[in-house]
């Protein structure tokens, strides 16, 4: 696989409403390349800020810009990822490598390069349906990786798997950062020890915390919710779902 | 998209073998009429088309459905040229329907030996170029209606108004109501010999569709709030499609095909020379066998007035203009295999069909029929043949001696069909 330009996410007075019920930001933000933690209650505007970022849905005002080399610079893995159960990992791999312009010269270079990363060389020709919960998470990464992107955004990567798996995630998604801005959103304490690097914490769409894990920790608040100072400080910033 | 990963991933590649399907039930339970002649042969297997399209729409609805459902459409609305994948999926349903189309007719032109097609060959392939675009306009608005829907919904619902636009926009008349259908190719159960393409109706038509399904296919799809919904240029291009269905027909003409009353060119013999039209060679020995038989036992038993001077082909638009060259029609259940009767071809060969009379509203008076068939009774009893299913009756049916015969021959060849 071919080394990345770094890439970066850059946005400026980013606002987005819904309706008159909920607006996300204004939110000014410069991500640059290594894990970027995501962390919200339900309804906080984590899934906005994914969608807005992806170009699902376009801001209500204000900025954005991904910049990296190349037309294809996002790789997007949203929350319920529905993949084709009677294709194979390499099967599937490769459509997603011809949907984003992969020449069909490197596509098995491609495939091969981001099964191996996900640890899933091994399963190449294994049917989607055969695959546990955590291989499936990981196939879904790889296919966001396929095309080799400088912006990865992972939507609740970790969501339903058992320990073990959410462990051996987290070093695929961490092995996967070089050069490459990792936004990952997730509601886990445990994810943001585990991934480490930056965190971003929104409150009803408003960014509360930016900073490294070490700097959260030192938000704990004694009266909130939780075991360690790292629970006790996110669940003290993220407050009440909504 | 691989062919295997598009076979384990799309329905809309099945439409194929149930195209295959129905088309071996075609040419297994009908005799395959149209043999040999292309123009038929083209407009009778487009018929399949009324259950194929609206199957096609349903199968390419529920694949584009399933493209633009949650945890997927992702995929389509953030990848470059986000339509891609849709049309792409539309193609796995239409390229293999419209091979099994080809395949089908060329099958057919092969064995019905059409080496020289009346229509021409140019025109032929224009009419078989409408039934393929038909196929992908069928899919394209399958796949267009199944990018904002659930997959059984919009499956459902395309089928649907596929149906219902064969019925409205389809040809209820087999190409002869007079008034341009966009979905129209012709299905018909009669020969088309007699009739040429109107290549101002075709082309028209090839391009109505070529353009809409174009759009239809294009239609662009974003996501808002968690709903898939069209762009809003491709909204505007759908709206256009549904203007332009109806504005086609008021401009492009209404007829499909042109009259073509040319007679018929492949001719042999002397006594009396027998012309048909080239298409139907495969059955032009046996008629020529017994009209031979015929006009023998007619000559040797002193009914010279019986024997015309030449007998020709009928088509749906030709016919002889005088009672010296008879104008014979070969029935449909002799292009599908039966054998010629008898009783048949001494009709043929006795009907004045160049008496206007003939295809008046008021058909010709109960003289004129007991006449027609004391000429063929008395004209197999000469040749000593049998009479098939029509049973000479006493009480109602004559034979006639060679003077009444020439008497009743003169009056049919002026027209008189009174006596």
């Amino acid at each position: 696989m071919t080394v990345l330009s770094p890439g970066a996410i850059v946005a400026k007075d980013l606002v987005k409403k819904h309706g008159r019920r909920f607006q996300l930001g204004p939110l000014s933000l410069h991500l640059e390349p290594g894990v970027t933690c995501l962390v919200g209650a339900n309804g906080a505007g984590k899934s906005t800020l994914f969608r807005v970022v992806a170009g699902i849905d376009r801001p209500s005002s204000g900025s954005l810009r991904l910049e990296g080399p190349g037309s294809q610079l996002l790789g997007y893995l949203p929350e319920e990822l529905d993949l084709p159960r009677a294709a194979t990992c390499e099967e599937f791999l490769h459509y997603v490598a011809w949907l984003h312009r992969v020449p069909r010269k490197d596509r098995d270079a491609a495939v091969t390069s981001v099964l191996e990363q996900t640890r899933l060389l091994d399963r190449r020709q294994s049917k989607i349906r055969e695959l546990s919960k955590g291989m499936r998470q990981r196939l879904g990464i790889a296919h966001a990786l396929v095309h080799n992107p400088p912006v990865v955004l992972l939507d609740e990567p970790s969501g339903g798997l058992d320990p073990r798996q959410r462990a051996v995630l987290r070093e695929t998604i961490v092995g996967n950062a070089q050069n490459r801005v990792v936004l990952v959103s997730t509601h886990l304490v445990e994810d943001v020890r585990g991934l480490g690097g930056r965190v971003i914490v929104i409150r009803n769409g408003s960014l509360v915390f930016d900073g490294s894990v070490v700097e959260l920790e030192r938000c704990d608040v004694a009266s909130a919710p939780g075991e360690t100072p790292l629970e006790r400080a996110v669940s003290g910033l993220i407050g009440e779902s909504e | 998209m691989s062919v295997r990963f598009a076979a384990v991933t799309l329905f809309g590649v099945w439409a194929a073998p149930v195209h295959l399907v129905g088309f071996i039930l075609d040419f297994s339970l009908t005799g395959m009429p149209y043999r040999g002649e292309g123009m038929w042969t083209v407009d009778w297997l487009s018929g399949v088309l009324w259950l194929v399209g609206p199957l096609a729409a349903a199968l390419s609805a529920v694949d584009a459905a399933r493209f633009t459902r949650p945890g997927r459409v992702h995929l389509v609305v953030t990848a470059a040229g986000h339509q891609r994948p849709l049309v792409w999926a539309a193609m796995w349903c239409a390229v293999p329907l419209m091979g099994v189309h080809l395949v089908a007719v060329g099958v057919v032109l092969v064995l019905g030996g059409v080496t020289r097609p009346s229509a021409g060959w140019g025109p032929m392939m224009l009419a078989l170029a409408v039934g393929l675009l038909v196929i992908v306009w069928c899919v394209a608005l399958g796949s267009a209606i199944g990018r904002f829907l659930g997959p059984i919904v919009a499956g459902l619902a395309a089928g649907v108004v596929c149906v219902v636009l064969f019925l409205v926009i389809g040809d209820e008349g087999s190409g002869f109501s007079g008034r341009f259908a966009l979905l129209e190719t012709g299905a018909g159960s009669a020969p088309r010999i007699g009739y040429g393409y109107n290549l101002d109706y075709l082309g028209g038509q090839a391009l109505v569709l070529a353009v809409t399904a174009g759009v239809l296919l294009l239609l662009g799809v974003r996501e808002r709030s968690g709903r898939v919904l069209p762009t809003v240029g491709g909204a505007l291009l759908a709206l256009g499609v549904v203007a332009v269905v109806p504005a086609a027909s008021a401009v492009l003409p209404g007829d499909r095909y042109v009259v073509d009353a040319s007679p018929p060119d492949h001719c042999s013999g002397s006594m009396p020379r027998i012309c048909t039209y080239v298409e139907h060679d495969r059955v032009r020995a046996d008629l020529v066998a017994k009209i031979e038989v015929l006009s023998e036992a007619a000559l040797d038993a002193g009914y010279p007035a019986l024997v015309p001077d030449a007998v020709h082909e009928r088509s749906r638009t030709y016919w002889p203009d005088n009672f010296d060259t008879r104008g014979f029609q070969i029935p449909t259940e002799v292009l599908e295999g039966q054998e010629m009767q008898w009783f048949e071809v001494a009709y043929g060969l006795v009907d004045p069909v160049h008496c206007d009379a003939l295809r008046a509203d008021i058909g010709p008076p109960d003289e004129f029929w007991g006449d027609l068939t004391a000429l063929i009774f008395t004209w197999l009893d000469l040749a000593s043949l049998p009479t098939g299913d029509r049973w000479f009756d006493p009480d109602h049916d004559r034979l006639l001696s060679p003077g009444e015969t020439t008497e009743v021959i003169d009056r049919f060849a002026r027209c008189e069909l009174e006596r």
